[in-house]
């Protein structure tokens, strides 16, 4: 009897169990279910489509505009940096190239040193998009991570970005559930640079220029032909500001429209230049 | 003494069966657990979030796109919204006409309001008004709303 009893305990228990773990099971498989709807139903309404479609818009705009923003930061760099566009045997004179025949312009290495400004730059825009912009719940502020993904090309003064958009993932981690939402963004593939005055081309020839008119000047016996020999070269996006230092000539080479920059933290917007040094001997 | 170590027997049994008990307890707790978080994993949703581009879902939106692309014409120069702000932000002569275009925009034709805006204000009211944000050292943020 005894032992009857104890096996037939064991067996209610067991049910038992068993009834529990398909009860508990049951109720979290229907309010998982209930959950998850509500969370879609939530995101399907008008209101979340417009304020997602806003959040889209918005970063559009400010995507677009930052590709612009990024050509004239890129243009500054590439002036501050000008040196690095020349072939690594030129010499300088107080940190200017020493222009000669084997010491022009690389056009190769000028776009590349533009692009790789550009696509720094503009990711650091990207990434400066402000973060409380992107609350769908309203209550938190969600995390969230923008990828830029594209590659870059320069041909005939025109930026080309190909890109497969891109991509803002946003994401909230509940006790169960990671939501994330992903938008894509196309933002413009390219870029007119002329229309933004950004001569990649014209700077390369005027140095080629510069060049060929040292081979003149260099014949005027004194310092005020020489310098009006270096005047008369004109170009209609830079002017040239000629001075005689010691032996060499310093050519400053300045842009005759203003660009945005940052300097020392402080965004800028002025003339950029560099200058160029020719051997007076 | 025998009855004794008899029922210290039968005590130990209880205990052990209490034990497997606790214990299977414990496994279905993390089974729920486990099962609660692959179901959301498994069941994953997408939800298509496309939207027609001249949609006009959003009249605010609309107008602030429609702004943002405004220029201007200062000193024959044509002059961007973005450039104009950004601009504004650098030189004081510049701040002066942003701000009487600003009061051009909000006293014209677009039915909306538009101010700038501190990025802590945004949450607060988000769904209510669009936002244009000016790509700058330090982003420009305008709040668009219904005047």
């Amino acid at each position: 009897m005894k032992t009857n009893l104890g096996v037939n305990k064991k067996g209610i228990f067991g049910v038992l169990l068993v009834f529990a773990t398909i009860m508990i099971i049951g109720t979290a498989f229907i309010s998982f279910n209930a959950a998850k709807n509500k969370i879609s139903s939530e995101i399907d309404t008008p209101i979340r489509l417009i304020e997602l479609n806003a959040i889209k818009n918005t970063f559009l705009i400010y995507s677009n505009d930052s590709v612009n923003l990024a050509s004239q930061h890129s243009y500054k760099i590439l002036f501050d940096e000008i040196n690095d566009i020349f072939p690594s045997s030129c010499t300088t004179y107080l940190n200017s190239v020493i222009i000669k025949d084997a010491c022009l312009i690389d056009q190769n290495k000028l776009e590349n040193k533009f692009l790789e400004n550009f696509n720094l730059e503009y990711s650091k825009l990207i990434n400066t998009y402000p973060k409380p912009m992107i609350d769908v719940d309203k209550k938190n502020i969600l995390d969230y991570q923008i990828f830029p993904k594209f590659e870059t090309k320069i041909q005939d003064n025109i930026l080309f970005l190909e890109s497969n958009g891109q991509e803002i993932n946003i994401s909230k981690q509940t006790k169960f559930m990671d939501y994330t939402y992903s938008i894509n963004v196309n933002p413009k593939n390219s870029l007119n640079l002329t229309k933004e005055k950004i001569f990649l081309n014209d700077l390369k020839n005027l140095v080629m220029e510069i060049n060929s008119k040292s081979k003149i000047c260099k014949i005027k016996t004194t310092d005020k032909e020489l310098l009006s020999c270096f005047s008369e070269i004109n170009s209609d996006q830079f002017t040239l500001s000629p001075s005689i230092n010691i032996g060499n000539i310093l050519i400053e080479i300045k842009t005759k429209d203003k660009f945005f920059f940052i300097d020392s933290s402080t965004e800028k917007f002025d003339n950029l230049s560099f200058n160029v040094a020719i051997s007076k001997a | 003494m025998h009855k004794l170590g008899m029922n210290k027997k039968g005590d130990a049994g209880n205990i052990m069966e209490d034990s497997v008990s606790l214990f299977i307890i414990i496994v279905l707790i993390v089974c729920f657990f486990i099962f609660a978080k692959f179901y959301f994993i498994f069941t994953e949703k997408q939800i298509d979030l496309k939207i027609e581009e001249n949609s006009k879902f959003s009249e605010i939106d609309f107008a602030a796109k429609q702004i943002e692309s405004l220029t201007f014409s200062i000193n024959h120069e044509i002059i961007s919204f973005s450039k104009l702000a950004r601009l504004s932000k650098i030189d004081s002569k510049y701040g002066g006409i942003f701000e009487s275009k600003l009061k051009e925009i909000n006293e014209g034709e677009f039915g909306v309001k538009i101010k700038a805006t501190p990025y802590n204000l945004i949450y607060d009211n988000h769904g209510d008004a669009a936002y244009i944000i000016i790509p700058s050292s330090e982003p420009i943020v305008f709040e668009v709303t219904k005047s």
